[in-house]
């Protein structure tokens, strides 16, 4: 039984080194900094909360706080139901090119953000662009010159677009996994007491794909909101800060304003939000990675 | 009727998600003058393949080029990537083989770590970094990505479904522990490695604002950084077609490396998403 432990824990023990120095450690000195007045190249002094209390009051980082919200919002909801939507579609043994739709819907999955960025800087052109040549074949004159990326109501939604585009295949592969790994007796037993195709998703499908569904939200959730390079690669943070989204605030508060104390208190808040959601779905989710 | 429903959403979005790709390809064979026309050239007019060459050797980056780039990214992910594999399934063994004390509990905290979003801790890294001596060095792109807590898991979970009497025999047999991972489980996971692999290999090419906020000298840019000097450097309008060759540079490596691994990288999905032991 001493083996166990002893070996266990040898095994274990980068784990450990990696978690401390990369999580615990950075997690301590956010708090901290984000207590003091600290400005890159100066010592720092302490002063307590003054920096929350700044950050709640200055508009710049609410309205980061807005941005946020509607970009992760919009583009979660979206890519949840896109992704199970697809998913479904999928899930059907006679389907014919199910090996190329899943190859094709997962192509932007594994690209990355900027190379793809740079064709979307260019779909979203106005007069010029992939988007205006769309709508100039379809005789959508009105919409040829479209500034998506320059017009403060529209950018937020380019980059949902961006982003749906980008990550919805992921998740409908998931989906689809889940879909396949549901016992299907209880669909058939439903179909033979004369439930309808709708139904029979509505009330059995869905219960037993829940965990998948925790699964799919809180990751999209988490991944969608820790976001940086589409927004940095389509709008940097503009028209009129419309897009200026929590990464893009710490960065530029940080690297480009030096403001250690300020930047480190919005990063302490921003991975509190986060958490804070995740918790409130962990219970479930734990429960979907123990089983 | 309703199949013929399917297959049209099902092609619909198959084009949406294509269309991007096509275009791209298209435009890094252009003229400059043909890439942004209305309507739209899918087409080159006049095929210029020559672009390739240009975006990949031209040294407009401070004496640099989008290969020298391209070098660095491939380096970092190939070194990520085999740390990852050593580094998760030795610890992915101690997780699934051993009982202790608070073990459960370690392995839900690492796990946590994947509920939080990377950009909110990369000023406290960045100083940790720092003070490690690594700013504007290619390990500082490597180490924080070569143990995660996906990486853990999808090894142990690999290693949980290894027969424990496989294991039992060789300590019988007088092998010590360090000598039974090596020989006997290592060999085994050879699915596990291909997964994790793929999944590092992936995540790695992808990096941006990581490596944006630790590189400072052009010499050890990675390919990600590259393209977006491309994008907002002093461009004119005729240097699109580049950036679509080097876009589609860029997006060959991970397209060719996921033809191979497909079904690793499927399998990698579906064990995170706690489908599968």
């Amino acid at each position: 039984m001493r083996r166990e432990v002893k070996y266990g824990l040898f095994f274990i023990s980068p784990s450990i080194l990696f978690f401390l120095v990369l999580w615990i450690v950075p997690v301590i000195l956010a708090v901290y900094y984000s207590l003091t007045n600290w400005k890159v190249g100066r010592p720092e002094k302490f002063i307590g909360l003054e920096n929350y209390t700044n950050l709640l009051a200055d508009p710049q980082f609410r309205q980061a706080l807005q941005a946020s919200a509607l970009i992760t919002i919009v583009a979660v909801a979206c890519t949840l139901m896109l992704s199970l939507g697809l998913a479904v579609l999928l899930n059907d043994d006679k389907l014919r090119g199910s090996r190329l739709f899943k190859t094709l819907i997962i192509l932007p999955v594994i690209t990355d953000w900027v190379a793809t960025g740079l064709v979307w800087q260019l779909i979203f052109l106005p007069y010029h662009g992939v988007l205006a040549g769309i709508f100039s074949f379809l005789g959508l004159r009105d919409l040829v010159g479209l500034g998506w990326t320059a017009t403060k109501s529209l950018a937020p939604f380019a980059i949902v677009l961006f982003i749906i585009w980008k990550t919805t295949g992921l998740y409908a592969i998931i989906f689809l996994a889940g879909l396949k790994s549901v016992p299907q007796q209880y669909a058939e037993a439903a179909i033979v007491d004369g439930a309808n195709a709708w139904q029979v998703f509505r009330n059995i499908t869905l219960p037993l794909i829940r965990p998948i569904t925790v699964f799919v939200l809180v990751t999209s959730f988490v991944s969608t909101i820790g976001l940086f390079e589409p927004v940095f690669m389509l709008t940097g943070g503009g028209p009129a800060d419309a897009t200026r989204v929590l990464p893009i605030f710490l960065y530029e508060n940080f690297f480009q304003f030096r403001n250690g104390g300020y930047a480190s208190a919005a990063g302490v808040l921003f991975l509190l939000l986060t958490l804070g959601f995740a918790l409130a779905a962990a219970r479930r989710l734990q429960y979907s990675y123990y089983e | 009727m309703l199949r013929i429903i399917k297959y049209f959403a099902l092609i619909a979005y198959s084009i949406f998600n294509i269309v991007p790709f096509l275009w791209m390809v298209s435009a890094s064979f252009k003229r400059p003058e043909d890439v942004l026309t209305i309507p739209i050239q899918w087409i080159p007019p006049v095929w210029q393949p020559g672009n390739y060459a240009q975006a990949l050797f031209e040294p407009r980056f401070s004496g640099y080029s989008i290969s020298s780039f391209m070098l660095n990214s491939i380096l970092v992910a190939f070194v990520t990537s085999l740390l990852a594999i050593g580094l998760s399934t030795f610890v992915g063994y101690g997780f699934a083989k051993f009982r202790f004390r608070g073990r459960d509990g370690m392995l839900w905290g690492m796990l946590s770590t994947t509920l939080l979003p990377f950009s909110s801790v990369i000023i406290p890294l960045y100083l940790i970094m720092r003070a490690l001596g690594l700013l504007d060095n290619l390990w500082a792109l490597i180490i924080p990505f070569a143990l995660t807590g996906q990486s853990i898991f999808l090894a142990r979970q690999f290693i949980l479904s290894l027969p424990s009497e496989l294991i039992d025999a060789a300590r019988i047999d007088g092998a010590n522990e360090l000598q039974i991972f090596i020989q006997i489980v290592f060999p085994l996971l050879g699915p596990a490695i291909a997964t994790l692999g793929i999944l590092t290999f992936l995540f790695s090419w992808s990096q941006f604002l990581w490596p944006l906020v630790v590189l400072s000298s052009q010499e050890h840019f990675t390919l990600p950084l590259g393209l977006s000097l491309m994008g907002l450097g002093s461009t004119f309008l005729v240097d699109y077609h580049l950036w679509m060759a080097a876009a589609t540079i860029a997006v060959l490596p991970p397209l060719v490396f996921f033809l191979i691994l497909e079904r690793p990288y499927l399998r990698g999905l579906e064990t995170l998403s706690g489908l599968k032991e």
